[in-house]
């Protein structure tokens, strides 16, 4: 049985749960982070969640999934749940909502528009450079800002390269 | 999840060379160094090759433990690791730098050739795995880069290149390319061809320091018939890597995660 009340579950109720899942690795909820790909609630009230990795080695996947679980069970009481990796789409920094951008901000990861732009997370200035192309998480990248001396990190940006 | 045999072992030893090269890349994170950036890169690259190996065996399989099954419950001489993929030598960094541009180089010709195959099943994971491996093998460039700018940085990188290039053989030493594509009724794909990919785009990304490759190409295509790794032979180093491996999950073998 899964149920809102006496009415049924709909996509729009699930993907506001889903808002209240945190990635376990930054203060974003994964709809924000833009891992999301899709939601199908069948005829019987199973629910499928379809979510896609930042990066293919992401230590958090199960971790994910149960968090994902339990929000649906215990907010809309919906037991029947699966959830689903997919790894063939291109998961990238366009993907993160407005909301979650300044809620990266503000916890001192930068987000940039577009290739080359990274802006500092704390006095905004462009004159950064980085550092290491790898971060604390597979998601991110170290960059150092030359303004106010601060090391940062940025959410990391991968373009396919024709071989 | 209905493939042909050819293209199940195709995918198995491919996800069997980059778990190996992932747990190696993860000991190395405990070595600390050569800096703390260059640890956390390595720690990453190691997430990246583990996770490769994840997504291809859930190809294969959903379910967690038979996943396990494929990697903790064959004996050694099961698992055909190529032999460069277990290369390992402790605190070598130079070593670590070459195996890692040799594999990776190997590794991007096994990738298009994969690419190739017409199976949309398969489509489903090269698009992260294409572009996170070219980050791997730009960061590797520029280790190569790096170590080559003095005289004992070539002299180590040289003997590094002398003892690993020969092992790029037994990478390709593996009749699954032909099975694969006849499996899909392609045109055949000949092992010493890949290999002589393989060899030229290796020589391309050390020829501006003028190293020596060990073994002329007419050599190294003979080499294709002495199959080491890729035939259940392993380096001396692997008993230690096996043992590594299978050390958590020989004591839990019912664990899940998550």
């Amino acid at each position: 049985m899964s149920a809102v009340g006496v009415r049924q579950v709909t996509g729009a109720d699930v993907l506001q749960v889903l808002k209240g899942v945190e990635d376990p690795e930054m203060p974003i909820s994964i709809v924000d982070l833009g891992i999301v790909e899709g939601v199908a609630v069948g005829e019987e009230g199973a629910v499928k969640v379809t979510l896609m990795p930042t990066f293919t080695g992401c230590p958090a996947l199960e971790v994910i999934e149960k968090k994902v679980k339990d929000a649906l069970k215990e907010r809309l009481n919906v037991a029947d749940v699966e959830v689903k990796w997919t790894f063939g789409g291109e998961w990238s920094t366009e993907k993160i909502t407005a909301e979650g951008r300044v809620a990266l901000k503000s916890f001192g990861i930068a987000v940039s528009p577009e290739p080359g732009k990274v802006e500092c997370p704390y006095c905004r200035s462009h004159n950064v450079v980085r550092e290491s192309a790898f971060g604390c998480s597979l998601c991110r990248e170290i960059y150092y800002c030359n303004d106010c001396k601060n090391p940062f990190e940025s959410m990391r940006r991968l373009v396919r390269v024709e071989a | 999840m209905g493939f042909n045999p050819a293209v199940e072992r195709f995918l198995i030893e491919w996800a069997l060379d980059e778990f190996v090269v992932g747990h190696l890349l993860g000991v190395q994170t405990f070595h600390y160094g050569p800096d703390l950036e260059e640890n956390i890169a390595v720690g990453s690259i190691s997430q990246d090759e583990l996770g490769h190996a994840r997504m291809m065996l859930r190809l294969l399989a959903e379910d967690e433990k038979e996943l396990d099954r494929v990697v903790y419950t064959k004996p050694p001489e099961e698992m055909k690791v190529a032999t460069l993929a277990q290369a390992w030598k402790e605190t070598d960094w130079s070593y670590l730098v070459v195996k890692s541009m040799l594999y990776d180089v190997a590794d991007q010709v096994r990738f298009d050739f994969f690419v190739r195959l017409p199976d949309e099943k398969l489509r489903t994971i090269e698009g992260m795995m294409g572009r996170e491996e070219n980050v791997h093998r730009e960061h590797w460039q520029e280790w190569v880069d790096i170590l080559s700018s003095d005289a004992e940085g070539r002299r180590r990188l040289q003997e590094a290149l002398d003892e690993l290039y020969p092992y790029l053989a037994d990478f390709f030493a593996t009749d699954v390319y032909e099975e694969v594509a006849k499996a899909y009724g392609m045109a055949a794909t000949d092992k010493s061809s890949l290999l002589g990919r393989c060899l030229q785009q290796v020589k391309e990304r050390f020829r501006p320091y003028q190293y020596t490759m060990p073994l002329a190409d007419e050599q190294m295509v003979r080499l294709l018939e002495e199959p080491k790794g890729r035939a259940g032979r392993h380096l001396e180093v692997f008993k230690e890597i096996y043992a590594d491996i299978h050390s958590v999950y020989d004591q839990h073998p019912e664990m899940v995660w998550g």
